[in-house]
């Protein structure tokens, strides 16, 4: 069984690369997607990722156990995406299927397979509508699954403003795709019961 | 409960992210059918969107991640060369200049640290002395109110003059 964060970043502490090696591994995936998700482009989700470890790097050795790393990573890349997207006028380019990555989705038949990954282009479709701090709240909440709490904690605001993003994102999130749906009668736009 | 205040609520309550009436929204979308279809169109893209987590990206995408970032960290930390370091690490044919151009800056500080201090030192006469004789070459800064009074009732010149402040160097204009 692999080792904790905390026992990793011990690890880490005491200048053991390989643990900082794992603890990049565990991450990698999340903190590019994260990055993707605000800033619509997996190049530069991958050269903010690249320097979110770097600044973790120099900073674990100050890093307090007690608190959540990935809360703290997290935040970390929020603030680079958010910087990003201050320094320019962001255009994020449609995204094809191989974009979007490949769902996790890889032991279902083929059939819902191939149905969960144009189900994955759609909502990915509707959540570049959405201004990205309302859609960073999105997938935290409603993809990452965190708590209200620990979103505060990341995106450094205080508890009624994430729940009114939160309000608004889901708001947004469902007019445009019933929008989407009305103007696409051809495409399928219902919504399947995928993890219900 | 109002049908028009449920619907605002329920895209907390999907959720669970909406603390308190979660009883009375429970009690009220059991009874009414279209607060029910609202949820349910409220509900369905976020079971959409838990089951849409951290896709697998494609494991080229990784390919040289870690030796890249690796290669970053060797930069941050190397140590920053020492001056002494820097300067041996000239080409042999910048390091006179380089030494020319150090001797020369530190020529200029220590003139410049040097000189009015020194000056200061020779310039600054006893306040006495420069209140009694001659105001030139330096004139001793003595409030103008002060100055009046002085002039109007020389009698009390002596007294006065106890009260000038001892000159500083701050106040010689060259
Ligand atoms: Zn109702």
């Amino acid at each position: 069984m692999g080792l904790n964060d905390n026992e990793l970043i011990q690890r880490c502490q005491t200048g053991d690369m390989g643990a900082f090696r794992e603890l990049v591994q565990k991450y990698q995936s999340k903190i590019v997607w994260l990055a993707f998700q605000m800033l619509g482009n997996y190049e530069e989700a991958r050269d903010v990722s690249q320097e979110t470890f770097l600044r973790v790097y120099r900073a674990l050795a100050n890093f307090n156990l007690n608190n959540n790393f990935y809360t703290w990573v997290y935040r970390i890349v929020v603030n680079l995406c958010i910087d990003i997207l201050r320094k320019n006028k962001h255009n994020s380019k449609p995204l094809s299927l191989e974009e979007v990555g490949d769902v996790d989705a890889q032991d279902l038949p083929a059939e819902q397979y191939v149905e969960k990954k144009e189900l994955s282009a759609k909502v990915q479709q509707v959540l570049r509508q959405l201004p990205p701090l309302y859609r960073l709240i999105l997938v935290l909440r409603d993809m990452e699954g965190l708590s209200c709490k620990e979103i505060e904690q990341i995106v450094g605001c205080n508890h009624n403003t994430v729940r009114w993003r939160l309000f608004r994102a889901r708001q947004i999130f469902k007019e445009i795709w019933e929008k989407q749906a009305a103007e696409h009668p051809d495409e399928d736009w219902s919504i399947a019961d995928f993890g219900s | 409960m109002q049908c028009w205040v449920v619907q605002k609520i329920l895209p907390l309550y999907v959720g669970n992210d909406l603390p308190v009436f979660r009883k009375n929204i429970a009690v009220h979308l059991q009874k009414c059918a279209h607060c029910r279809l609202v949820y349910h169109q409220y509900q369905k893209p976020r079971n959409i969107l838990q089951s849409l987590k951290t896709p697998q990206l494609s494991p080229n995408f990784f390919e040289g991640y870690w030796d890249e970032l690796y290669r970053k960290i060797q930069v941050v930390q190397k140590p920053q060369p020492s001056f002494v370091e820097s300067f041996f690490s000239l080409r042999p044919l910048w390091r006179p200049a380089m030494a020319v151009f150090l001797l020369v800056v530190g020529l200029l500080l220590t003139q410049k640290l040097w000189i009015p201090r020194h000056a200061g030192q020779l310039l600054t006469p006893q306040p006495t002395a420069i209140a009694t004789t001659s105001p030139m070459p330096f004139q001793p800064i003595i409030p103008k109110k002060q100055l009046e009074v002085l002039l109007k009732y020389p009698e009390t010149m002596e007294y006065r003059l106890d009260q000038v402040e001892p000159l500083s160097t701050k106040n010689v204009s060259f």
